[in-house]
């Protein structure tokens, strides 16, 4: 089933939280929303959802418009950010809870929530009450209840933010796993940007209520559309520097250092900490000021002209703290941002 | 298709507005009768179908249910009841409550079980023996047997003592450092900071001495005016006419003066009262 | 724990409040009990001619107590489950709603505050054969008049009017507990529980109810317990004979209680305690009884 949002507008009292928002999730495919917190992402879940009510717009699944379906007629699945577990119901009460509301014998909607644990891979736990399970533990009872009704879309709020770093790695896993078992189509919202690089098809990155860039993972890494999602995305994140453009050189303090195909102006400059290359003959400049040793990699800080640069170097090199650099980048890769607005310059 | 959801959701919604309203003027209807009769003149009193409005309203009728009764000492009595009481509770209460929230000493935690389980208790159970200290004490008729047994109360100890226990310890232990004493300590910050409890806790008592009728009825005679409260008084004012026939419109006047005060009190302070009843239960 | 050497210094603290709590309550506790068992007591000089159980004897003998114990309990079965379904359903029905959800919470809670006395005469107007309100709008539907509490009146019609007034003032506080509880329930059950396309009784009895079983639970035993002490309303409404009509004695176990003590008969003050004892484990018992029945329902 695929999802569609056309001209999606959400206008709290003071705030426009979602802006204009058209985008598609594909069908069958597991899409991560993501952005810093107050971007939008949450919002635009819960209008998926039908929880709130658009204040424009258009909301599709497949080619029939939900926009003004109440959510219980839509055939969604969500799971909360605290996955709103009955406390007072059993794990299988809580699965077999929606299943009951359709009139399902009791027999089938059993067998149903049995499958259902067993597919999260806690059908020992079917008597127990969610007080008594570990946070990863009630996230499988609220992925198996959203799933029990098979839903024709499945809505994921934060899903892995209430859980420690440990138990973090392990069910994104099983949430990958879980969405290719069922081929359903999974939208799911997150603030933690490797969260999203790790699992998803498709990720919509969100700022302000306005989609920035929807993208596969690798290529919003690789190819961002403007500073936001470059610093976004990455983990240390993007080095940024003010440059300027004279005579097709990019000129970085005062130095002339690489040639670029674009008319006179300032812009930013920005390079992964990963692409620093120590080199005696490379075109810029650094003073380090700290050096950390980090198992395999050294990772040196520097300023360039007072603006802090990270890079990350072979722990091999030799450098130290007071040392001038000269460096290159790998493969050549940076990106060039119009100093105001943050648009990529190509 | 789509029309079909909002109008069930609006239907639904309508539903539940017309159903809290209608038993919102359910509950309001006494209100409304006591005030709408004590406005009417003697003749519409009687009316037989009663009207269920009218404009001719008779204010004056509060001025002479008020003159006819000795409403102006209930009043003073009450107001000196209450403050009394009050008083008295604030300080027993928040002296106790900082010793079972701060202070350590040998059998604490078995003094407060053994209070809580007072709470259990039917005041019915006590009062007979009150009644007969107070007789024996010979204090009967006298304003002490009103405020004596008001001046503590094992529930507004425990409502504070939890406040209390919210307080950071920090505080205690920096105040120690500092060389202040238990008392000012207590004065100074515990107080200060627990405040909204000990005005609702204010607020509470002074409604209870207001609504008082059974132990005053008790302990005091019913022909001695001097300590009389309001609501005994109420109860024992005849509002009547020449020939002895009850002037309802002067009774609910009676009932409105009594009643007036009180609802302002509530209608100003509800949080406070609304904090401290649903915190935990005491019926008034 | 901050080291305080001085036990002395904490009972000092306290001491203000535990003399009065030992003089009016721990004491009285003792004495009242010990007192029920006394023969011919008089508490003016405190002489007795011994213990025995007399006096609970003549309790259960006596048909002015059995009159008293059968309208307390009719007063009590009828009034607190009425009282307690009608809550629940307005403070749901109040936690539903945005706009006028404070007027109308304001409106609930008015008969909180007010005095019984006052508000009895009300209700005593109210129920006024000729003049009252009730009979008024009744007539618009063709019933009644009812006599209500008059000299005519049935004991059913003047249970009713005890029964309604208890009703009507026992809400404010029930809906204010049970407000603030379903205040306390996470809005993500009820989101959960709508995608889900829960049907909305389906809510308020799988969801609502078993989460605010706690707050009901608490507010059964004390609306019992309440309920078992009515006195000062039936006295304000029937006045001190507390009779209506014909079969009409309404008055209660409290109002025994009261009754036995206000006498000046000899040993009347020993009767009173007596029947106060036989009160307090009549509630005990019931309060045992719906702690074992709520102790496997109710979910904390």
């Amino acid at each position: 089933m695929e999802v569609r949002l056309e001209g999606l507008t959400k206008k709290f009292t003071d705030v426009v939280a979602v802006d204009n928002v058209s985008v598609v999730f594909p069908s069958g495919k597991l899409t991560g929303l993501l952005g810093p917190s107050g971007c939008g992402k949450s919002t635009t879940l819960f209008l998926l959802a039908g929880l709130y009510n658009p204040t424009e717009g258009k909301i599709f699944f497949g080619d029939e418009e939900v926009t003004e379906i109440p959510p219980e007629k839509r055939g969604i699945g969500l799971v909360f950010q605290n996955y709103a577990l009955y406390p007072h119901m059993s794990v299988e009460k809580n699965i077999m809870f929606p299943l009951e509301n359709m009139k399902m014998p009791k027999a089938e909607a059993k067998q149903i929530a049995y499958e259902m644990a067993k597919l999260v891979q806690i059908e020992e736990l079917l008597d127990r009450k969610p007080k008594q399970l570990s946070g990863g533990q009630q996230q499988r009872v609220a992925i198996a209840r959203a799933l029990a009704k098979k839903p024709r879309v499945l809505l994921l709020d934060e899903p892995l933010s209430n859980l420690d770093a440990r138990l973090r790695l392990q069910t994104r896993e099983e949430i990958k796993r879980i969405q290719r078992e069922t081929g359903i189509t999974t939208i799911f919202v997150t603030h933690d940007q490797e969260e999203a690089m790790s699992i998803s098809d498709q990720i919509i990155v969100m700022e302000k209520g306005i989609i920035n860039q929807v993208d596969l993972p690798q290529k919003l890494y690789n190819d961002p559309i403007n500073l936001f999602v470059a610093k976004f995305l990455g983990n240390p994140p993007i080095n940024v520097v003010e440059a300027e453009i004279v005579n097709k050189v990019l000129v970085v303090n005062n130095k002339k250092t690489i040639k670029v195909d674009l008319p006179n102006q300032k812009v930013k400059l920005g390079f992964r900490p990963e692409d620093v290359r120590i080199d005696p003959n490379g075109p810029l400049e650094a003073n380090i000021y700290m050096v950390e040793m980090v198992g395999r990699d050294t990772s040196i800080l520097c300023t360039i002209n007072n603006e802090k640069i990270r890079g990350i170097i072979d722990s091999e090199i030799e450098v130290n703290v007071g040392d001038n650099i000269k460096f290159d980048l790998r493969k050549q890769r940076f990106y060039l941002f119009e100093y105001n607005t943050g648009a990529r310059l190509r | 298709m789509r029309e079909n959801y909002k109008l069930w959701y609006y239907l639904r919604k309508s539903l539940v507005y017309f159903l809290l309203i209608f038993a919102a003027v359910l509950v309001f209807i006494p209100f409304y009768w006591m005030i709408l009769t004590a406005l009417k003149s003697d003749y519409a009193v009687e009316l037989v179908p009663p009207e269920m409005f009218t404009w001719d309203l008779h204010f004056k009728n509060f001025i002479d249910a008020y003159k006819s009764t000795r409403f102006d000492l209930y009043f003073r009595n009450t107001l000196f009841v209450a403050f009394c009481s009050t008083t008295g509770t604030v300080i027993t209460t928040v002296l106790a409550s900082f010793a079972f929230a701060r202070l350590e000493f040998k059998g604490r935690d078995t003094i407060f079980m053994l209070l809580l389980a007072t709470m259990m208790i039917p005041g019915e159970m006590l009062i007979i023996t009150n009644f007969v200290t107070i007789k024996n004490w010979q204090l009967d008729d006298t304003f002490a047997a009103l405020i004596l047994p008001f001046m503590t109360s094992v529930f507004y100890i425990f409502f504070l003592r939890q406040t209390f226990k919210q307080i950071p310890n920090e505080l205690y232990l920096a105040a120690k450092v500092d060389g202040t004493s238990d008392f000012k300590y207590l004065l100074k910050i515990m107080v200060p900071i627990a405040k909204p409890t000990i005005l609702t806790i204010i607020i509470l008592s002074a409604i209870g001495s207001w609504n008082a009728y059974v132990w005053p009825n008790l302990v005091t005679s019913l022909s001695n005016e001097s300590v009389k409260l309001i609501s005994n008084g109420l109860r024992s004012s005849a509002f009547v006419d020449d020939l002895g026939r009850v002037k309802y419109n002067w009774q609910m006047a009676g009932s409105t003066i009594v009643t007036i005060p009180i609802l302002i009190v509530f209608l100003t302070l509800k949080k406070y009262i609304i904090r401290g009843v649903s915190r935990s239960g005491i019926k008034g | 724990m901050f080291e305080n050497k001085h036990n002395w210094k904490g009972y000092l603290y306290l001491a203000p409040a535990l003399i009065l709590i030992l003089i009016f309550i721990i004491y009285p506790l003792f004495n009242t009990f010990l007192t029920s068992f006394k023969e011919n007591y008089q508490f003016m000089t405190g002489e007795y001619d011994g213990f025995s159980i007399q006096h609970y004897m003549d309790v259960f003998k006596s048909s002015k107590f059995k009159v008293a114990f059968k309208n307390t309990m009719i007063l009590t079965i009828i009034s607190v489950p009425v009282s307690i379904v009608i809550a629940l359903l307005i403070s749901v029905g109040l936690n539903s709603i945005k706009r006028l959800q404070g007027f109308l919470q304001t409106i609930f809670f008015l008969p909180y505050v007010t005095n019984v006395i006052a508000i009895g005469l009300v209700f005593q107007f109210m129920f006024n054969h000729n003049y009252g309100i009730i009979n008024t709008v009744i007539g618009w539907f063709g019933i009644g008049p009812v006599h209500w509490m008059d000299a005519y009146a049935s004991y059913g019609e003047a249970m009713a009017v005890i029964i309604i007034y208890s009703i009507w003032s026992s809400l404010p506080f029930k809906i204010m507990v049970f407000l603030s509880g379903l205040q306390t329930i996470d809005k993500q059950y009820y989101q959960a529980a709508q995608i889900d396309a829960t049907p909305k009784w389906r809510v308020f009895l799988r969801i609502t109810v078993p989460l605010l079983s706690p707050m009901i639970m608490y507010i059964t035993i004390t609306s019992f317990m309440g309920a078992f002490k009515t006195y000062e309303h039936v006295l304000s409404l029937f006045g001190d004979g507390g009779t209506a009509g014909d079969p009409g004695n309404l008055k209660t176990m409290v109002w025994y209680i009261y009754e036995a003590l206000d006498s000046s008969k000899k040993g009347s003050v020993a009767v009173a305690s007596a029947s106060a004892v036989v009160l307090f484990i009549v509630i005990m018992i019931f309060t045992a009884i719906q702690m074992y029945i709520n102790k496997k329902r109710v979910h904390y």
